[in-house]
């Protein structure tokens, strides 16, 4: 199990929330708060770069879920980065890949 | 004669050796100076004559001054600001730091009202006289008092905190809370507590040994009229002499003689449990509260008292509560017996991750009541009660649903839609769940055609029956989770022997020492159970997850193993 990390980058593009480690049932919730800082000034774009994310479960799935649908809610465009391994696994398997573009 | 006070208290024509001495020894007096009536005084005293020579200087002085000497001059003590306040009459005050080998002392110095002679020696010091130097100190006790008053009742919340934090076992909780009131708040204490339909009572008393504890029903309070009103937040019933009998009544012994005083503190409403304490003798009386500042600061701790083990017991209910519900919803939600079928076999495993919850996000569901037995296998997002409440929906709403509509690929986006709006109307975050769900129709020649949907989940595995292992080729999009979401369909057909494996994803994400269980170890795990029945099939799969975990922590694992049984001509 590795520890979450969690990093906010602002430029005028966009606002970057670098996520690192297990985004599971125990950690999901500090990425929720996170989001939620980061929409909380505005920006024109919100990324969630998951690089270095581990693992992702359910619940970290629901989060990106939400991030995307409160971006839209104030007219941030979304994106992800750098997914791969697992997560990309189990963005695939739920066919998020395909909402997240 | 010149008379001084301080030491030396001889005369100096008389005894020059001690003190004033020759220039050239300025070294620590020889003799020890026979004591004078300043050497008991705190403040140093320094008397110096106009030419600016040290007359008499007390201990108290040298001690500031190491370098002061009697009969030499004030220079020689090194404080310049002194010096020349000696000679030149001012500054009336100074302060001044003074180097000591232990390092610097900041001195403060104040010229002494008596200016001209000397004092006289009071009369020559006798066998026996002692001096006694007296000083009002009435601020100063009342301080340290309320002082240490206020931290030995800090200290004792602190322990009630410590005591009562994390108990969370109700009858444990009700044990410690008499037992920290006894001495420290009354000679003796008796707790009662009403928890749905439980009453619970717990009992110290001084030299009582371990506080006694029991039970009873809510029922039955009205045995205990006065008790009851003061758990209801009706009234105090401190003083009256009923609480006595009724205290007696729930408790089975009466723990004081009928003349003790008694304070009746009811337990700060939490919404979770009722309950009040009963002091005996307490150290405080209602009535002192308002006279005296003492009581007061008693009152507050013995407010804040209760108040803790309001907070501890609310906390411990609550916690039974919860494990009840947590074993309830266990019970009813997590492993479905398996049905039998004509023409279809079913296995199953199931493990939630973690044992003190009990409930997972995992679950499945078999229902073999019609010509098609329908399935489902799925997972929701989250643990413990959240994950249960929103699995029950999910298993509500197929249940209904599939009543309504048997095509498994029509299914799904109805459970989706439905899902979504359940939700619709909290504002809160999509629940979603990943599932696969499907039906198996048995035909006359022994095997089974399978229709499957998918939501979100792992494809389906199948074992044929000679060892060969194929995933279906199905995929869709979570259920529960976006309005547009797109599910994919598939059907499969076993032959007899033949088991389709549907499973969660713990299983793939069954970590071990490092990597991944993941599909390829599952794929390779299957081949040796060809054949083997399906409950056989899905507990040894459970087996080789659970050695690939080796001890560590992982998410819950279900599987659902569905056969066409063997033909009457193969091997079992």
């Amino acid at each position: 199990m590795t520890e979450l990390t969690i990093r906010t980058e602002r430029s005028d593009a966009a606002t970057v929330v670098v996520v690192g480690g297990d985004l599971d049932y125990d950690s999901h919730g500090r990425l929720d708060d996170a989001v939620g800082d980061a929409l909380g000034q505005p920006t024109s774009e919100l990324v969630l770069d998951l690089e270095a994310v581990t693992y992702c479960d359910s619940c970290g799935l629901r989060v990106l879920i939400g991030a995307h649908r409160r971006a839209e809610e104030v007219g941030a465009s979304f994106a992800l980065r750098g997914v791969h391994g697992q997560p990309a696994r189990a963005l695939k398997l739920t066919g998020l890949d395909q909402v997240f573009g | 004669m010149e008379s001084r006070f301080g030491a030396p208290a001889h005369d100096v024509s008389e005894a020059p050796a001690a003190t004033i001495t020759p220039r050239a020894t300025p070294a620590v007096p020889e003799a020890p100076p026979v004591p004078g009536p300043l050497d008991g005084f705190e403040e140093g005293v320094v008397i110096c004559d106009r030419a600016g020579v040290v007359r008499a200087a007390n201990p108290a002085a040298q001690e500031l001054l190491p370098h002061l000497r009697v009969g030499e001059i004030i220079d020689v003590a090194r404080c310049e600001v002194l010096a020349r306040a000696v000679r030149e009459g001012e500054p009336e005050g100074f302060e001044a730091v003074v180097e000591h080998a232990t390092g610097e002392r900041h001195v403060r110095g104040r010229r002494g009202t008596a200016i001209g002679p000397v004092p006289p020696l009071p009369p020559a010091t006798r066998e026996g006289d002692r001096y006694w130097y007296l000083r009002d100190v009435s601020d100063e006790q009342a301080r340290t008092d309320s002082l240490l008053a206020a931290q030995e009742r800090a200290a004792f919340l602190a322990e009630a905190g410590r005591a009562l934090h994390g108990v969370l076992h109700l009858d444990r909780t009700a044990r410690r809370v008499v037992a920290l009131a006894v001495p420290r708040l009354a000679a003796g204490a008796v707790l009662v507590v009403r928890h749905d339909d439980t009453v619970t009572w717990a009992a110290a008393e001084l030299g009582g040994g371990r506080p006694r504890i029991g039970h009873g029903a809510a029922a039955d309070l009205h045995r205990v009229p006065h008790l009851a009103a003061v758990l209801a937040g009706e009234g105090d019933g401190s003083g009256d002499p009923r609480v006595d009998d009724e205290i007696a009544t729930l408790t089975g012994r009466r723990s004081a003689p009928g003349e003790a005083s008694r304070r009746v503190c009811p337990v700060p409403i939490t919404g979770v449990v009722e309950a009040c304490v009963v002091l005996t003798d307490p150290r405080v009386a209602a009535d002192e509260v308002d006279r005296d500042v003492l009581a007061a600061a008693e009152e507050d701790l013995l407010s804040s008292y209760v108040a803790r083990a309001g907070t501890a017991l609310a906390a411990a209910a609550l916690h039974e509560e919860q494990s009840h519900l947590g074993t309830v919803l266990q019970e009813s939600l997590a492993a479905p017996r398996l049905p039998e079928t004509p023409g279809v076999l079913w296995g199953a495993a199931y493990r939630p991750a973690r044992e003190t919850m009990r409930v997972g996000g995992d679950f499945y569901e078999v229902v073999g009541t019609s010509e098609r037995p329908a399935f489902l296998l799925g997972d929701v997002c989250g643990k413990g009660i959240e994950a249960a409440v929103l699995s029950g929906r999910v298993r509500q709403s197929w249940h209904a649903l599939r009543l309504l509509e048997d095509r498994p690929g029509h299914i799904l986006p109805l459970l989706n839609t439905a899902l979504l709006d359940a939700v619709a109307t909290r504002d809160e975050d999509p629940r979603f769940a990943t599932m696969v769900l499907g039906d198996a129709r048995p035909a006359d020649d022994g095997t089974v055609e399978l229709r499957l949907a998918t939501g979100g989940h792992p494809p389906p595995l199948v074992l044929r029956a000679d060892g060969e292992v194929e995933a279906v080729p199905v995929a869709g999009m979570l259920v529960g989770g976006i309005r547009e979401a797109r599910f994919g369909e598939a059907e499969v057909g076993l032959g007899p022997g033949d088991t389709c494996l549907l499973y969660s994803d713990g299983v793939l994400e069954a970590r071990g020492s490092g990597d991944f269980f993941g599909e390829e170890r599952l794929a390779a795990a299957l081949p040796p159970c060809a054949g083997a029945p399906p409950q056989v099939l899905c507990e040894h799969l459970e087996q080789v997850v659970v050695s690939w975990l080796d001890g560590h922590d992982h998410d819950d694992v279900a599987m659902l193993a569905i056969q066409a049984p063997h033909g009457p001509g193969s091997p079992a």
